[in-house]
């Protein structure tokens, strides 16, 4: 374990130059002056038509919304790229881990959709009935068992429409005021596992959770692209996470905090994924700066991956930056546009250096492209980004 | 007080409390102080005019928080910061206020030596001492993906910083 109190005296103390400044506090108060004259025509501008425009489309989406809903929507209203494959995110086959439990009655884990394009992976699943907070008093043979908590079992944990959340204020209302409270909380989670049927763990790379307006709880997992080599060319994915269940029971006696934790596994939910995105691969051959270059990708709807291979070292053909500048300040800028002028964000980065080839991968825009076209350009701190059109970019095709 | 006047006040009463933890945090992420001064200013800024939407479900330090990573996130995106693992440097830090000693520079250089994912996650949760669950919110990630991130830093940490560990 970390020493907590270690590691924040010595920051602070290595870092304590960043100290407080009037000046700093000066230019803050311009910012927001500054913002605030902006702000006074912009309401004015909101026109009656435009009002009548947003309650027109958010109508539109809710009918959407509606007829073909499922967790990829959900999570969509925060990721766009989750709307864009929602109506592919289907399941071929889902099987629920079903927890019985006299404090839930039947919780229900299932995984609710999932995409997968041999590329990306991305699974969500939802918990229904997975909660239960009471308010709860120790005898003394249940205190004696136990422990007394630090800092963090003080202060509940809670999210927007999480059930039991009453009680949780309670709770961290009692532990500010100094009075004696307590609670039990019964919950059903999972494992960050997730396991393929012939044992491939795929770890996820990111997890968004959140409970929605039914109070169930629901899980987005994003996984490293590309997956691993022994799942890419799969036409179907069946994969399982493990289910577990979990009663913490916590009191505060108005001075100390106890808690006692008794977790156990009580099973899987399980589901078949069917290769319901495609990638594609692209290519495409040109000159930058008057060096030839070949692009390959591979591009799905979630994902990208692009080779670029040029006949000379990059830093013979890019522009390089003013004399003086740290090479470090110096970078390669590598966009890719579709024919609807959406971007292929780019995942990591390279310097300006001696290469003729380099991979990087890119976060999709939920959508194959038709075609894609590729800028290669050098940048550095302070030059504004070029105009692309005055710029050569390589365009790149489905290869058939 | 009207809520324009609120708002002013609690501006001031905010960049009071944590105008240096924002600015040490904020640098902890970016490994530059420049930036770091944009993203406290473009901070307070944005709380200031989202002020009206802050409905107190978290902490005004988890809030201020996540703003701050997410400006942060913004200026790394928007800069080279996207496109290369800049080495650490901590010449451009203005000069320490309190003496510091061999080790404070040691740790605080392995911080800073975490890839970025990583570093969010020691930074927010030992630094400012927010709860798994604040990060997660911060980061707009599950609790096991912290714990999963904290584990592997703290695993990243362990072998040059031995000595600051305890068993317990």
């Amino acid at each position: 374990m970390i020493n907590e109190k270690e590691v924040q005296n010595r920051v602070n103390r290595r870092l304590s130059g960043l100290a407080a400044s009037e000046q700093r506090r000066m230019r803050i108060r311009a910012a927001i002056n500054a913002e605030r004259k902006e702000a006074q025509p912009m309401k004015r501008t909101i026109s009656k038509t435009l009002v009548f425009a947003i309650v027109a489309v958010m109508l539109m989406a809710t009918v959407a919304i509606a007829e073909h809903f499922n967790l990829f929507n959900f999570f969509g209203e925060r990721d766009e790229r989750y709307n864009a494959v929602a109506p592919y995110a289907t399941l071929t086959t889902t099987e629920p881990a079903l927890v019985e439990h006299p404090e839930l009655g039947t919780a229900t884990a299932s995984i609710d959709s999932a995409y997968f394009d041999g590329l990306s992976l991305n699974l969500a699943y939802r918990i229904t009935q997975g909660q239960n907070v009471a308010e709860y008093s120790p005898t003394e043979s249940e205190l004696a068992l136990m422990t007394i908590g630090d800092a963090d079992v003080l202060v509940a944990d809670f999210s927007e429409n999480e059930p039991g959340i009453d009680i949780l204020r309670a709770w961290n209302q009692a532990v500010k005021n100094g009075t004696p409270y307590g609670y039990r909380k019964t919950s059903v989670y999972t494992s960050d596992h997730t396991i393929t049927d012939d044992g491939v763990d795929l770890y996820p790379d990111s997890a968004s959770p959140a409970y929605n307006a039914s109070g169930e709880f629901c899980e987005m997992r994003e996984f490293e692209s590309p997956l691993p080599d022994e799942v890419r060319n799969r036409q179907e994915l069946k994969v399982s996470i493990g289910v577990k269940q979990e009663v913490v029971y916590y009191w505060f006696d108005g001075a100390n905090c106890y808690w006692r934790t008794e977790q156990e596994e009580v099973g899987t939910m399980t589901a078949t994924i069917p290769r319901n995105g495609e990638s594609k691969q692209y290519i495409g051959k040109g000159t930058i700066n008057s060096v030839n270059c070949a692009i390959t990708a591979e591009v799905s709807p979630m994902a990208s991956v692009m080779t670029i291979e040029c006949d000379a070292p990059i830093n013979t053909f890019l522009s390089a930056a003013p004399e003086g500048t740290d090479k470090h300040d110096c970078w390669v800028e590598v966009i890719a546009i579709d024919e609807s002028g959406n971007k292929f964000r780019p995942q990591e980065g390279i310097m300006l250096d001696d290469r003729t080839e380099f991979t990087l991968p890119f976060q999709g825009t939920g959508a194959l492209p038709k075609t894609l076209t590729v800028y290669v350009y050098s940048m550095w701190e302070d030059l504004d980004a070029p105009d692309l059109t005055t710029l050569d970019g390589i365009t790149l095709k489905a290869d058939k | 007080m009207d809520r324009q006047t609120e708002r002013d006040f609690w501006l001031e009463q905010a960049m009071a409390q944590w105008e240096v933890p924002l600015l040490r945090t904020c640098y902890l992420l970016l490994r530059d102080t420049a930036l770091a001064e944009d993203a406290v200013q473009d901070t307070f800024v944005k709380a200031w005019r989202f002020y009206d939407s802050y409905r107190k479900e978290a902490s005004e330090k988890t809030w201020l928080m996540r703003i701050a990573v997410n400006t942060c996130r913004d200026l790394q995106r928007s800069k080279w910061f996207i496109h290369i693992d800049r080495r650490v440097n901590m010449d451009d830090l203005p000069e320490s206020a309190v003496p510091f000693e061999l080790p404070d520079d040691t740790m605080t250089n392995a911080i800073l030596s975490l890839p970025t994912g990583l570093r969010q996650v020691i930074t927010l949760r030992y630094f400012q001492s927010l709860t798994v669950q604040e990060v997660a919110d911060v980061l707009h990630i599950s609790r096991r993906t912290v714990h999963y991130r904290l584990d592997k830093a703290e695993r990243y940490l362990k072998s040059s910083l031995e000595e600051w560990y305890n068993d317990q």
